[in-house]
């Protein structure tokens, strides 16, 4: 599906861009939550990380339902929307991925607090539209 | 009601204009999320919008939603807010002006055959980062 977005809207899906990701999850009482994160494509998904045991994490653990918004901060009425579910959840992978997201937005390593588990979400896009 | 910390009530200013990421719920209980202006109304966040949207469907059924404000200059710095939208009409052809006066200084143009609608939006938990 990643493969049909138009042109027109690509480049937010390029590392070049640095475009982020708001992405919306649900709560064990079905309302929504939103936070914006970090992201990358690989192989026609779309990847977006965060730390074992916070809120989006256990949301999407028991919820796979997600929604993106994906936004050039520099052109705001330039989005993507993006509805679809997460396929899978990798904690072996999530430190290297963290720093790769890392390097596309600050060019360096992240700083992993000790302790911490980095968890890597595949996300398959199901619908999407374009502003 | 909660209180926006000040290090970030200026994301609700009118000279900032901030943008809102606006998560709903859809029937399947799935989340939903776009970008709208919004316009404050004291403590309260305004949005409008088509009455025909899904958005305004969803949160018609389930009136509880997430919002984001981020600062347009530094995505990092944002408010993260949680609790319930009332949709009215009352007022909101006027409305519509007001907010798109503050991003673009000028007045809305309105779609025949696509009536407003106004979201009020009383902030239940608020978050502040960056």
């Amino acid at each position: 599906m990643l493969d049909k977005i138009p042109a027109s809207h690509r480049d937010l899906l390029a590392d070049e861009t640095k475009a982020f990701a708001f992405v919306g999850t649900t709560m064990p009482d079905g309302s929504p939550q939103v936070t914006p994160v970090w992201f990358n494509t690989e192989d026609g998904y779309i990847l977006i990380n965060s730390a074992k045991g916070r809120v989006k994490d256990e949301n999407l653990r028991a919820r796979p339902e997600i929604a993106l918004a994906i936004m050039d901060f520099k052109r705001p009425y330039h989005y993507l929307q993006i509805r679809g579910h997460v396929v899978a959840i990798d904690e072996q992978q999530g430190a290297a991925h963290i720093h790769t997201l890392s390097h596309k937005y600050r060019g360096e390593d992240y700083s992993i607090p000790k302790g911490q588990i980095r968890v890597v979400y595949k996300i398959q896009v199901e619908s999407f539209s374009v502003m | 009601m909660v209180e926006v910390p000040e290090s970030h009530q200026d994301l609700l200013d009118d000279e900032t204009k901030a943008f809102a990421y606006l998560a709903t719920s859809m029937p399947d209980g799935s989340p939903q999320l776009t970008c709208l202006w919004f316009n404050m109304d004291g403590d309260k966040i305004l949005f409008n919008t088509g009455k025909e949207r899904v958005k305004t469907r969803n949160v018609q059924k389930d009136p509880r939603v997430a919002i984001a404000i981020y600062d347009p200059e530094n995505p990092y710095r944002y408010l993260q807010f949680r609790g319930e939208i009332e949709t009215t009409t009352e007022d909101a052809d006027q409305h519509v002006h007001a907010v798109s006066r503050k991003y673009t200084g000028e007045d809305f143009e309105v779609r025949p055959g696509d009536p407003r609608v106004k979201y009020v939006f009383k902030p239940e938990h608020v978050f502040a980062w960056g």
